[in-house]
């Protein structure tokens, strides 16, 4: 091979991260929690105090229709990903896949309004809290 | 004296992998928020200890929640290690994010009721994609030292 042959495959193989790559990727956040503990501690009605004894502090508390719900949540996945990026007729076009979910997966303790835990939930945050980020109506003062 | 000769193909790539490889690596750190320390939390009490207390000795809260006539502060510090490797075609990446986080809960007088505590910021560890980070014998060593830093038992 020639010289020049050399520097345009050396060249090429420069080039080409910048329009082809894969990764494999790990994203840590957070530490899990145990989810049995968690589910103990709803079948004895725990106070708040014992539930933050056991699991720590939470990573949320918001108030719900009749208490407040408190959620840990943790990620601790990987997984490859590909990404393709070239200029077609002057418009970028980029393909992006990414194999595993980025969403965190984690616990949520509903308590009643006097701080006793009255259920845990667990699987990924956004689809077990759904339905409970509802703002709670405000009473009407005189 | 010897030199490489660079006329093979397979000599020519070797160098070009190495000095794509030498260029191609990173560590980065990023903190979030002030440190929080383990020895404020020990000296809050329930029942006595007012807001105004835990906010003289903790600061201003990242957060409060108001639950009904009642009320909560959250604190957090973050510590982020990111670290990567960047082979050609192929990269390996790796964040580890732990927190420390306080949640104060205050009643209708203000005054403390619960408090929950999670230190674990000084926890994450520059490390490739494939390792295990959340092993025990990786914990204890650096609970252990921070206990000792901060004089907590």
């Amino acid at each position: 091979m020639t010289p020049l042959g050399r520097l345009a495959i050396g060249l090429g193989l420069l080039a080409l991260p910048s329009c082809v790559s894969f990764n494999y990727s790990r994203l840590s956040l957070n530490e899990p929690r145990p989810i049995i503990v968690a589910q103990e501690l709803a079948d004895k009605s725990a106070e708040l105090q014992v539930c933050l004894d056991a699991l720590g502090a939470p990573l949320e508390i918001w108030e719900t229709a009749d208490g407040f719900a408190a959620t840990y949540g943790w990620i601790d996945q990987a997984g490859w990903s590909f990404t393709a990026s070239i200029s077609v007729r002057a418009v970028p076009v980029r393909f992006n896949y990414v194999s595993e979910s980025r969403d965190l997966f984690g616990i949520v303790l509903l308590f009643s309004d006097d701080a006793k835990l009255r259920l845990a939930r667990s699987g990924y945050l956004s689809e077990i809290t759904a339905d409970l980020r509802r703002r709670p109506p405000q009473p009407v003062e005189d | 004296m010897s030199h490489l000769r660079l006329s093979s193909l397979p000599a020519f790539l070797l160098l070009a992998v190495a000095a794509c490889t030498l260029s191609g690596c990173f560590v980065s750190r990023q903190s979030t928020n002030e440190p929080l320390s383990m020895r404020a939390v020990s000296g809050l009490q329930p029942g006595t200890t007012t807001a105004q207390e835990v906010v003289q000795r903790l600061g201003a809260p990242n957060d409060v929640i108001q639950l009904g006539k009642r009320s909560a502060y959250r604190y957090d510090h973050t510590i982020q290690k990111s670290a990567g490797l960047w082979l050609l075609l192929i990269g390996f990446f790796n964040e580890d994010a732990r927190q420390d986080r306080i949640w104060v809960f205050f009643d209708e007088r203000n005054l403390l009721t619960h408090v929950g505590s999670t230190f674990s910021s000084h926890r994450p560890q520059y490390s490739m994609p494939w390792e295990d980070i959340h092993e025990r014998s990786d914990n204890e060593p650096r609970d252990e030292d921070r206990r000792e830093e901060e004089g907590v038992e």
